[in-house]
């Protein structure tokens, strides 16, 4: 077994997610379980093979018996995380009731194993929580101990095999169908499982299995995901005599924002959204909530959007004192950097972001938007609204226009009603008709045949102008459905 | 209406359109969706306001105004703002105000004729106004 590390390379594997960083503690990162983009600072471009310079670790792996429900449980579990982060800096939850522990580089620390795991199951008991526990070099077989409730505490890689080897293949965790071939085979210990041929168990089991079981005997190392608590910036600012005017809060706030620029830099993390609490001698506090377009730490962004809402506020009372609290923390990924990097101007002052956060902080969120179209033949379902400003939105739309670009025969209009308005039928029709018959799974089901058509000259508006009409097919009724520009 | 796409690294914002701008017609058209911005604002003056602000943002390609009707002060503000931005910017108003005085550098009067759209140009600066021939379009 070589497990010889070439270098350190944790960071390349930053998840997006925002409270979670994954360290790969591991020879081998199979590409198919971490797809995780690098980070900005490390300009790589897949994820490299990782090596480590630990040539073994020492996993605790938990098991909270009692803790079954999933939507109580994660939250629990995070909290569990923190208790456990005195021990390790390394904790890894493993939901849906266990926690793990990379500990090799605590046992100093405490002197001895024995030590460390006592002290480990003793935080457990203090918190009145069931915990079945045990250490093992590799992660699923500590894991499987614990689930089995085999208290046990290895430390040689040698001794795993014959350790796992009593456990029930229930303590795989693995779904009830590959449990139940096993039963079949007559396999019900590891240990039987662990004597079969390994191309016929991949066959029958999956390779995912095979590879557990490598992991397990560690074998192969299986990258895992860091707990990482979730952080928010807050800070608090005293005005010495009651403020009524904004234009001195704003003044105030520019030495919070700093702050918060500086506390996400930092932490190269960026928010999407910021709250700020104005509190006055008497009644509720005034809060300002804002969202901004695109995930940032800049000062110069936060503190525009800041004051643009700060000059629509009507202060209610003179302002003691204010409060920021920033969402929660998103990394900065290279994505988030770069994305309208490459879309604004070259000379430009502001950014795109800047002004959908400009345009939206004084006419409110709803009144600034883009539109995509949606592969639908019903046309009034064929577009919709879209509210944030991302690359992948972008994309999205862009293909989409590609794909339509040269299919459609009959052209659309420009506006389209809300509503398709009666019509008398004094119409000249241009082209058409393009049946449309669509939707009767979802009980808005249309039957239309639609033309392009004009007024005659006579009608009181719009005269002459090019309009989309269609004819419902039941009831032989026209429509205006849209207005050609 | 199928320009203002081309250029690679610009916005195009539409403000107050008339109804809603549909967006498989758009595609159709050739403008770059992703890049199109929709904005309502709830008054005439927050239209304009908005309008200032994109012209003068420099990542606008274009920005698209339908108004009622404005004043003149508020023309040459989002003339200056369009400058400054380097952004093209079209004002929509009914056909009443064509003999209004205006800053803008080209003013059109487009009538729907009873094939074709007519569209007289009331002001080219550098040009010579006058009535345009579509050609039947």
């Amino acid at each position: 077994m070589k497990l010889r590390a070439k270098s350190r390379t944790a960071d390349l594997f930053a998840a997006p997610e925002p409270a979670a960083r994954l360290e790969p503690p591991a020879a081998q990162c199979p590409a198919e379980q971490r797809p995780a983009p690098p980070r900005p600072v490390q300009t790589g471009g897949m994820p490299q093979i990782a090596g480590r310079t630990r040539t073994r670790q020492l996993w605790y792996a938990v098991v909270f018996p009692e803790l079954s429900d999933a939507a109580h449980s994660a939250v629990v579990l995070q909290r569990l995380c923190l208790h456990a982060q005195t021990f390790t800096s390394f904790v890894s939850s493993e939901p849906p009731n266990a926690l793990l522990l990379e500990i090799k580089g605590s046992l100093k620390l405490f002197g001895s194993l024995e030590r460390l795991h006592a002290g480990i199951d003793a935080c457990w008991r203090r918190l009145a929580l069931p915990a079945n526990s045990a250490t093992a070099p590799s992660v699923l077989a500590a894991l499987w101990l614990a689930r089995a409730g085999h208290p046990a505490q290895i430390e040689d890689l040698g001794t795993l095999p014959g350790q796992l080897a009593q456990l029930p293949i229930a303590c795989t965790a693995w779904d009830v169908e590959r449990l139940q071939t096993l039963r079949a085979m007559g396999v019900t210990r590891l240990g039987e499982l662990l004597r079969l041929p390994r191309a016929g168990l991949a066959r029958r089991l999956g390779v995912a299995a095979a590879q557990e079981l490598d992991i397990a005997l560690g074998r192969q190392f299986a990258p895992r995901r860091a707990f990482v608590p979730r952080e928010r910036f807050r800070a608090r600012w005293d005005a010495e005599t009651e403020i009524e005017n904004a234009a001195y809060l704003e003044k105030a706030l520019e030495p919070l924002i700093a702050r918060c620029a500086q506390f996400l830099r930092e932490r190269q993390a960026g928010v999407q959204a910021l709250r700020l609490k104005l509190r006055h001698r008497t009644g509720p506090a005034t809060q300002l909530h804002l969202g901004l377009a695109s995930i940032t730490g800049e000062r110069c962004r936060l503190l525009d959007v800041l004051i643009q809402k700060l000059g629509r506020l009507e202060l209610r009372a003179p302002v003691r004192s204010m409060e920021l609290i920033s969402g929660s923390l998103q990394p900065l990924s290279a994505v988030s950097l770069d994305v309208f990097a490459g879309l604004t101007g070259t000379g430009g002052r502001d950014t795109a972001p800047q002004l959908v956060e400009r345009l939206r902080a004084r006419l409110g969120e709803e009144a600034v938007y883009g539109v995509a179209s949606i592969a639908e033949h019903r046309p009034e379902a064929a577009w919709r609204r879209v509210h944030e400003l991302s690359l992948a939105a972008v994309r999205r739309v862009s293909e989409q226009r590609n794909d339509q670009g040269s299919g459609d025969g009959m052209p659309r209009p420009v506006w389209l009603l809300d509503a398709p308005l009666p019509l008398p039928d004094d119409l000249i029709l241009e082209q058409g008709p393009e049946r449309i018959e669509s939707g009767w799974w979802d009980g808005r089901g249309v039957a239309r045949d639609y033309y392009v058509a004009r007024q005659h000259s006579g009608a009181r508006q719009a005269a002459g102008a090019k309009l989309w009409v269609f004819q419902e097919r039941q009831s032989k009724r026209w429509y205006l459905h849209g207005m050609f520009a | 209406m199928g320009q203002g796409s081309a250029d690679d690294a610009s916005w195009l914002v539409w403000i107050a359109p008339p109804h809603e701008p549909y967006a498989p017609a758009l595609a159709q058209q050739g403008i770059e969706l992703g890049r199109l911005l929709v904005v309502r604002p709830a008054s005439a003056m927050e239209a304009l306001w908005a309008a200032e602000q994109a012209l003068g943002s420099g990542v606008c390609a274009a920005v698209l105004l339908w108004l009622k009707g404005t004043d003149d002060r508020w023309l040459r503000r989002l003339k200056l703002a369009a400058e400054a931005g380097g952004a093209l910017g079209v004002l929509f108003r009914p056909g009443r105000h064509r003999f209004e005085s205006s800053p803008a550098n080209l003013r059109v009067l487009m009538t729907q004729g009873e094939r074709a759209a007519h569209i007289d140009l009331l002001k080219v600066q550098g040009g010579r106004p006058g009535p345009v021939d579509l050609g039947g379009a």
